[in-house]
């Protein structure tokens, strides 16, 4: 075609093909009419003259054809003529369309489904400019690989690096509002003035931070998002410059940022500037990490290797003067740093995803080639009748996408439904979950993977097809003598489902293993019947520690009180939180650790009331917290056995005095003397670092935000309503947060893992489905081929015994073959679970042999339902039909 | 059909159309078929069916125009007509036609060849 006109001259001519089929037909007519005159002046009889025209013409059907070719577009008419007899031949074989239609389905649903949420949180980019140059810097050490960063170390990251054109820290920070009716907990951040800078975000109404807002004394300003903007003030421009009151203290509201800055945290809707935050005390020793996370921005063209090596130099610079206990700053790309511990995750989920397309092409492919073979006397005759092996190749093709096309429609429906569930069992707070949807990457993935997978399971059958013998199939009335070319193919994909099939399966294995240990292992605490909930005192008259004193023991005693309520005390952090605090230790009369070299750590908690008795946690020696530790006597500290264990080794502990710091205490009353021992108890959760542990009282801390284990009598929910009234009593302005049975803290702790177990069981068994229906239908395919000689062997005396035998062995070697790759494939794969396995080896011997008799078991039962079929095959029926 | 009667070169019936039409004035279908078969005299192949494919592209490049007339014996006749670009399309066809075939005849002649003498 040579021009782009001359194109849509022809398109049209397609489109109009009835009326110019009538208006070429009258020329022919007309051409014949005049060529027979010719021919009768010739002298000869009509008869002849007419048909010497038509000869001349060289046929009226061929000049329509001529025509017609010359005309229009061939391709897409013939394209056309595919689409529509494909559909009419799935139309016909309707079992065939659904089953082929729904395997392919299960298999692109899932993999979309999956694939969702691996863009979403691993590759969609960051809306914020040039988000390439953004980093996050955490701090690593030997015991803790993820830590955040000090407020001084920051400050003097800022005063002297080179490699970044802004570095900014934001701690996240809960707010209370007194809106209209009700007080509300908001969730922000305190942040210095630079992060803004560094994230590269301008705002949509007003202004940001400058350094002048972010100097000890300055008015209190603060930053909303649009979304909080919108919901508190409706939007209104006004707000600009209004004075709001947060915590108890009026701050200026100055500008509103974009729905899409989420920092530090997605649900992070409003920012102030971090230094009415900070404490005498963090700014004079604040060089532990501490809650803040660190962005940067990097110059233009730097590297993040080399800007990751300059803040190294300079930090080990800072640390000779300030020791950190071996601390290295370490940098991340921002776009995938949140992703965190779901990126193994989500790259385990999508190879198991893959693996189940991959069976599902393999079972359409078998069910193609058995249909196409059953269909040879079709091509025979199609190729009889002059089509060429191209044309039968694209014919099958044509199906093969078409089948692919439904699969993808009905997958992306399945797959879309799937997310939501999907979506659910993530754990809350995976960043960038709450924009997970199905985009149009996500359906680019889903039509390309369709595609993929049509021309995969249709290429074999279309090929095979064309290169059968037109004289052979034409002569074998449609019993095809079995091709071993066509058979070694069904062997072929029947194996590698299997393997596939296997590797899944032991996948799964380990995931149901490792969660019953997870939930077989012992926290060093009853679990059951406990109720734990979070409690902020924060802003106004709660920043007094008096009061918060008094407020926290009144709390204390009236849930105490309530009826159903057997013991309640603080926990902070709660078990099974996530929160890992640390913190350096000194021992007194203790070695002084080295200059520079590391400082002994240990997990804190600040307990109080009766966390003892909540937990069900040992007293082993000394005495608990009591009365008389309050804020105005001797600092006084509990330490568990972990911890006696490491440091005293038999001594006993009771007396010994710690410090807790980063630098010596400055005042001999400085140092906190250890009163009593208490069991060990894992708070991070099973297969986490377990740490000695060093317990605060909250009447000396006073903490502002704490949380509450409360020990129930019976089943905790049904008292939260009356837990809630009371602490309505002891403070109106203040609420319970976060409310949650141990159990389910527990549960949401083991959350990865929970979700490993469904999903890839969820797939093993879909793999196990497919393979066990593509097995049956590769031995009772054979079997239907093989019914004549079946029929001779029972005529010459076998006994259907010996039948079933010859039947099942060959689909028994299939399968074996299958799983002796598959176990093979899987000793290598599963080291990538190994992230999520727990006190299970990714060899484990139990699994892979329970694996492989399942496995066995499955392809038995396939091969017997069709080897009974065989045993009781008629000879005299078998043999007369031919 | 005699074996000595020659095959028609690709492209060329195209030009053969023009050119009747060119000199002959407007014309229906069979009328070309006819003219272009007197003037081979019974040297050239023709598969009339293919001189409707001829007219169909000549259209679509706009060499030609067709419409509905009445042919000498008063009947109804599609008529093709060549238009002005079809004339200068000829034009430099022909030439090139010419050169072509000029071509050909030197190097079947050329000394040497088996066309020689």
């Amino acid at each position: 075609m040579k021009t782009p006109s001359e194109f849509f001259t022809r398109l049209r001519a397609v489109l109009t093909k009835p009326t110019l089929d009538a208006d070429f037909n009258e020329e022919l007519a007309q051409h014949v009419e005049a060529a027979t005159e010719d021919n009768i002046r010739a002298s000869m009889t009509p008869e002849e003259a007419r048909r010497q025209a038509r000869i001349a013409l060289g046929g009226v059907e061929q000049a329509r054809e001529l025509h017609r070719d010359a005309r229009g577009l061939p391709s897409l008419e013939n394209l056309a003529r595919d689409v529509r007899f494909a559909a009419r031949m799935l139309r016909r074989s309707p079992g065939f369309t659904i089953v082929a239609g729904a395997t392919l389905a299960l298999g692109i649903g899932a993999n979309t489904a999956i694939f969702s949420v691996f863009y979403g949180v691993l590759l969609r980019p960051l809306p914020y400019p040039e988000q390439q140059r953004l980093v996050f810097i955490h701090d690593w050490s030997k015991e803790t690989p993820f830590d955040t960063v000090s407020y001084l170390n920051f400050v003097a990251w800022r005063e002297q690096q080179q490699s970044f054109t802004a570095i900014g820290v934001a701690r996240p920070w809960q707010f209370s509002y007194v809106g209209s009716n009700e007080t509300e907990r908001l969730n922000g951040a305190v942040a210095s003035h630079d992060l803004f800078a560094a994230i590269g975000m301008a705002p949509v109404r007003g202004r940001l931070f400058t350094a002048e807002d972010d100097k000890p004394g300055a008015e209190r300003t603060v930053v909303l998002r649009a979304s909080l903007w919108k919901r508190l003030f409706g939007g209104r421009d006004s707000v600009i410059g209004e004075k709001i009151k947060l915590s108890g203290e009026f701050h200026t509201v100055v500008g509103v940022l974009p729905d899409d800055f989420r920092v530090p945290l997605e649900g992070a809707e409003l920012w102030t500037p971090i230094s009415h935050s900070l404490s005498g005390e963090e700014l004079q020793y604040g060089y532990r990490p501490n809650g803040l996370f660190a962005y940067a921005r990097l110059k233009p063209g730097l590297s993040l290797e080399s800007a990751a090596a300059n803040l190294r130099a300079l930090a080990a610079g800072l640390d000779t003067e300030h020791p950190s206990g071996g601390l290295i700053p370490t940098l991340l790309p921002l776009a995938t740093a949140g992703a965190g511990e779901v990126r193994p995750l989500l790259y385990v989920l999508l190879g198991a995803a893959g693996f189940v397309l991959l069976i599902a092409c393999a079972n359409v492919a078998n069910l193609q080639l058995a249909r196409a073979r059953a269909r040879s006397r079709e091509f025979a005759v199609r190729a009889a009748l002059g089509a060429g092996r191209g044309r039968v190749v694209r014919q099958l093709l044509v199906e093969s996408l078409i089948l692919g096309l439904l699969g993808c429609g009905a997958g992306a429906l399945l797959g879309s439904w799937a997310l939501g569930g999907l979506k659910a069992m993530l754990p809350a707070g995976t960043s960038r979950m709450d924009e997970v949807s199905l985009n149009l990457w996500v359906l680019g993935f889903a039509v390309v993977a369709s595609l993929l997978t049509s021309v995969l399971f249709g290429l074999v059958p279309a090929s095979h097809a064309a290169r059968q013998n037109v004289r052979e199939a034409l002569a074998q009335e449609g019993r095809s003598a079995g091709s071993t070319r066509g058979n070694r193919w069904r062997a072929g994909l029947i194996i590698g489902e299997c393997a596939l099939t296997c590797a899944l399966l032991v996948g799964a294995g380990l995931m149901i293993r490792t969660l019953g240990n997870l939930y077989r292992s012992d926290p060093g605490f009853a679990t059951a019947h406990l109720l734990t909930f979070n409690w902020v005192v924060r802003g106004g008259r709660y920043e007094n520690p008096a009061v918060r004193y008094h407020l926290i023991n009144r709390a204390l005693e009236r849930l105490a009180a309530v009826p159903g309520v057997a013991h309640v005390g603080i926990v902070d952090p709660l078990p099974f939180e996530g929160r890992d605090n640390r913190t350096v230790y000194l021992i007194k009369g203790g070695a002084m650790p080295g200059e520079g070299g590391p400082w002994p750590s240990a997990g804190f908690g600040t307990v109080g009331g009766d966390w003892l008795g909540a937990l069900g946690v040992k007293l082993i020696a000394g005495r608990a917290f009591d009365a008389r530790d309050d804020w105005q006597s001797t600092r006084v500290v509990m330490v568990d056995t972990q911890f006696a264990e490491k440091e005293f080794r038999g001594r006993n502990p009771i007396g010994q005095h710690i410090w807790t710091g980063g630098t010596p205490p400055e005042r001999e009353s400085d140092w906190m003397e250890i009163i009593g021992v208490v069991d060990h108890i894992n708070t991070l959760g099973p297969g986490q670092p377990s740490l000695p542990q060093i317990y605060w009282p909250t009447q000396q801390t006073i903490p502002q935000s704490m949380g509450f284990v409360v020990r129930a009598e019976r089943e905790p929910t049904v008292i939260v309503s009356s837990l809630r009234a009371a602490l309505r009593e002891v403070a109106d302005d203040l609420s319970m947060a976060h409310v949650r049975t141990m159990d389910q803290l527990f549960a949401s702790n083991i959350a990865n893992q929970r979700l490993v177990v469904k999903l890839l069981g969820a797939f093993a068994a879909l793999a196990l489905l497919l393979a066990g229906v593509g097995l049956y239908g590769v031995v009772s395919y054979s079997v239907s081929q093989r019914t004549r000689e079946i029929g001779i062997r029972i005529a010459l005396g076998a006994t259907s015994r010996s039948v079933v035998h010859m039947t099942m062995q060959q689909g028994a070697k299939l399968a074996s073959a299958g799983l002796v790759i598959g176990l093979a494939a899987a000793l290598a794969l599963t080291r990538l679970l190994q992230s999520l396995l727990f006190e299970t080896s990714p060899h484990d011997p139990l699994i892979y042999g329970v694996v492989a008799v399942g496995l066995l078991g499955v392809a038995a039962l396939a091969c017997w339902l069709p080897a009974r079929r065989a045993a009781k095959v008629n000879p005299i029926v078998a043999l007369r039909a031919e | 059909m005699a074996k000595d009667k020659l095959d028609l070169l690709q492209g060329t019936l195209d030009l053969l159309v023009l050119q009747t039409l060119a000199s002959m004035g407007p014309m229906h279908g069979y009328g070309l078929a006819r003219r272009i078969e007197q003037v081979g005299a019974d040297t050239l192949m023709l598969n009339q069916g293919t001189i409707y494919a001829a007219l169909v592209r000549l259209q679509q490049g706009k060499w030609i125009d067709a419409e509905w007339g009445t042919s000498d014996n008063n009947r109804k006749a599609k008529f093709y007509r060549i238009t002005a670009r079809g004339r200068h399309r000829l034009e430099s066809e022909t030439a090139n036609w010419q050169r072509m075939s000029g071509v050909v005849h030197r190097i079947l002649t050329a000394p040497g060849g088996a066309g020689s003498p």
